[in-house]
């Protein structure tokens, strides 16, 4: 039986899985999103990392695998634990070292809150985990300069975005995001694969159904590919956070 | 390492102690009067903040008046827990570990209650003086952070006149210290419990609507605080409530300075090392002293 999944790729076992796919991108994929950004947009060399021990270090170990292929200097790497509450002094330390850009990531406003508290002004980069109104609204005064690669800004949504955008603001009232786009995508995906396997298929009829190529108001997958989701570097747009609101950035990846 | 590093690492132990220490000097305050340690300490200062913050945003009620509704809700849970919790418990005999577990589920069972209501998502309560930092040696201090540490040496101070110059003080005390003998002299201990439980959760109301402009209001609030803010009272030593805001803040600022000087990855090690420590050598705390016993 098919099984979609609401998260990057996890442990290696799930590579040993046929029918398990996955709608959002590996870490590996956010992280290259994150130095793409910084590297050839911001054209910068020295990057703070400030990360918590969960969803951050898994971001993290990703990032020093590329770092050599992005020829970027980690500065400064300070870390703190989930559900931390003040990191002030880790943010001290990297605000010492100057770094041209700071990397935060992590699943909680604080950290965002406390880099500019000792007044870091430095532009902030994060990771999807973080690109939601429910940080915005963790973040206060300080939801500003902060640019996430993610896949939706409903503020201003790509054309293959318009329909989802449309119909969930009639439904809620309110913008989407990336999960909940995510969510959209499973269904029509479920609806398509049913749809093609027939009336009488069986579960692993319509498992193999959506083993293939997808188009998504979130991003293109292709569940066939090795990575069990085949999103690609295109599906990225950048957003940047400024006093609260989401601004897709002209800036795109390949 | 930079001054500006070394002031700043001290600024933010100062105001994370200060955090611990209010929390613990509530655990403090509660154990002094009915010798429970109260797991649920933590979860006073979240309903406190809960409250301040429903009433400022959904009420759109001015702070000062959100403010004490929160220290109020924080006294009301605080009565209701030794009422329908720890009465019953004490009246069938619990032991030292019922009054801890008891607590505890209280504690779980509020935090499942906000996450119900609030969901995951964080909220902001506004801070005496907003967002505006204060500079020293280039170093940022939240002008909100100068003013919980000036509250909670006031508290502090008027606790200890409470306990030292007032006859319900007084009484509070020898109902902790001695029930039978305070029982013969007329002082009605069961009340005297609940005020003591009252104050520690008007302690934990203010904690919370002080805190929370720093640290988020979030459902797990309650829980890590409590951890923390016993940490600070064990340091400091259980029955004494300067201890626990000296414990807190020697807490706070031994993990900062580990951060600075060491590793963050290793700012929980040295810190409980040093608790470990403190408890082998000086078991009461710092300022903690054994309780009279008998005659």
């Amino acid at each position: 039986m098919a099984e979609l999944c609401f998260t990057g790729l996890g442990p290696k076992i799930e590579l040993s899985y046929k029918s398990l796919y996955h709608l959002l991108p590996p870490q590996e994929l956010n992280a290259r999103a994150m130095l793409e950004y910084v590297t050839k947009e911001l054209k910068v060399k020295k990057i703070g990392i400030l990360h918590d021990t969960g969803y951050g270090q898994v971001v993290t170990n990703q990032l020093n695998g590329l770092r050599e292929k992005y020829g970027v200097e980690f500065s400064g790497v300070e870390k703190f634990e989930v559900g931390a509450s003040d990191v002030t002094a880790q943010a001290a330390k990297i605000r010492a070292v100057n770094p041209d850009v700071v990397f935060v990531i992590a699943t909680s406003a604080v950290p965002f809150r406390n880099v500019r508290q000792v007044k870091i002004e430095q532009p902030i980069v994060s990771a999807i985990g973080s690109a939601t109104y429910d940080y915005v609204r963790g973040f206060g005064e300080y939801a500003d300069n902060i640019v996430f690669p993610e896949f939706v800004v409903g503020e201003d949504p790509k054309d293959s975005q318009k329909e989802f955008v449309a119909a969930f603001q009639k439904e809620y009232n309110a913008v989407p995001k990336n999960f909940e786009a995510a969510a959209w995508d499973a269904v029509h995906i479920i609806a398509k694969a049913i749809e093609k396997a027939g009336p009488t298929a069986t579960p692993k009829d319509i498992a193999a159904a959506m083993r293939g190529p997808q188009a998504g108001a979130m991003a293109n997958y292709d569940f066939s590919n090795e990575d069990q989701t085949g999103i690609e570097m295109s599906s990225y747009v950048f957003s940047k956070l400024t006093k609260g609101k989401f601004e897709r950035l002209q800036f795109t990846t390949k | 390492m930079t001054v500006t590093l070394l002031v700043q690492s001290i600024l933010a132990g100062l105001t994370n102690g200060y955090v611990y220490g209010l929390i613990g000097l509530g655990i403090a305050v509660i154990f002094r009067g009915a010798r429970i340690i109260n797991a649920m300490q933590g979860d006073f200062a979240l309903i406190g903040a809960v409250f301040a913050y429903l009433v400022a945003n959904n009420l759109g009620l001015p702070m000062p008046v959100a403010v004490v509704a929160g220290v109020t809700a924080g006294g009301v849970t605080a009565f209701l827990v030794e009422r329908l919790l720890v009465r019953p418990t004490a009246k069938r005999r619990g032991t030292d570990d019922s009054y801890l577990l008891v607590t505890l589920g209280g504690a779980f069972a509020v935090s499942a209650a906000v996450l119900l209501y609030f969901g995951r998502d964080s909220y902001v309560l506004p801070g005496i003086g907003g967002n505006k930092l204060v500079d020293i040696f280039d170093a940022a201090m939240r002008v909100h952070a100068i003013w919980l540490i000036v509250i909670s040496t006031a508290v502090v101070l008027v606790l200890r006149w409470f306990y030292a110059s007032t006859r319900l003080g007084q009484a509070m005390l020898a109902s902790s210290i001695d029930p039978e003998g305070a029982l013969t002299i007329g002082i009605n201990v069961g009340l005297m419990r609940s005020f003591t439980f009252t104050l520690g959760g008007i302690v934990g109301g203010l904690a919370g609507v002080l805190v929370a402009p720093l640290i988020n209001i979030h459902y797990e609030m309650g829980l890590l605080l409590t951890l923390k803010g016993f940490a600070a009272a064990i340091l400091g030593g259980l029955t004494s409530p300067f201890g626990a805001i000296f414990g807190g803040v020697l807490l706070g600022l031994v993990e900062s300075l580990a951060v600075v000087m060491i590793s963050s990855g290793y700012k929980d090690v040295v810190a409980m090392s040093l608790l470990i420590v403190i408890m082998i050598a000086m078991p009461q705390g710092l300022f903690g002293r054994r309780g009279r016993q008998g005659g």
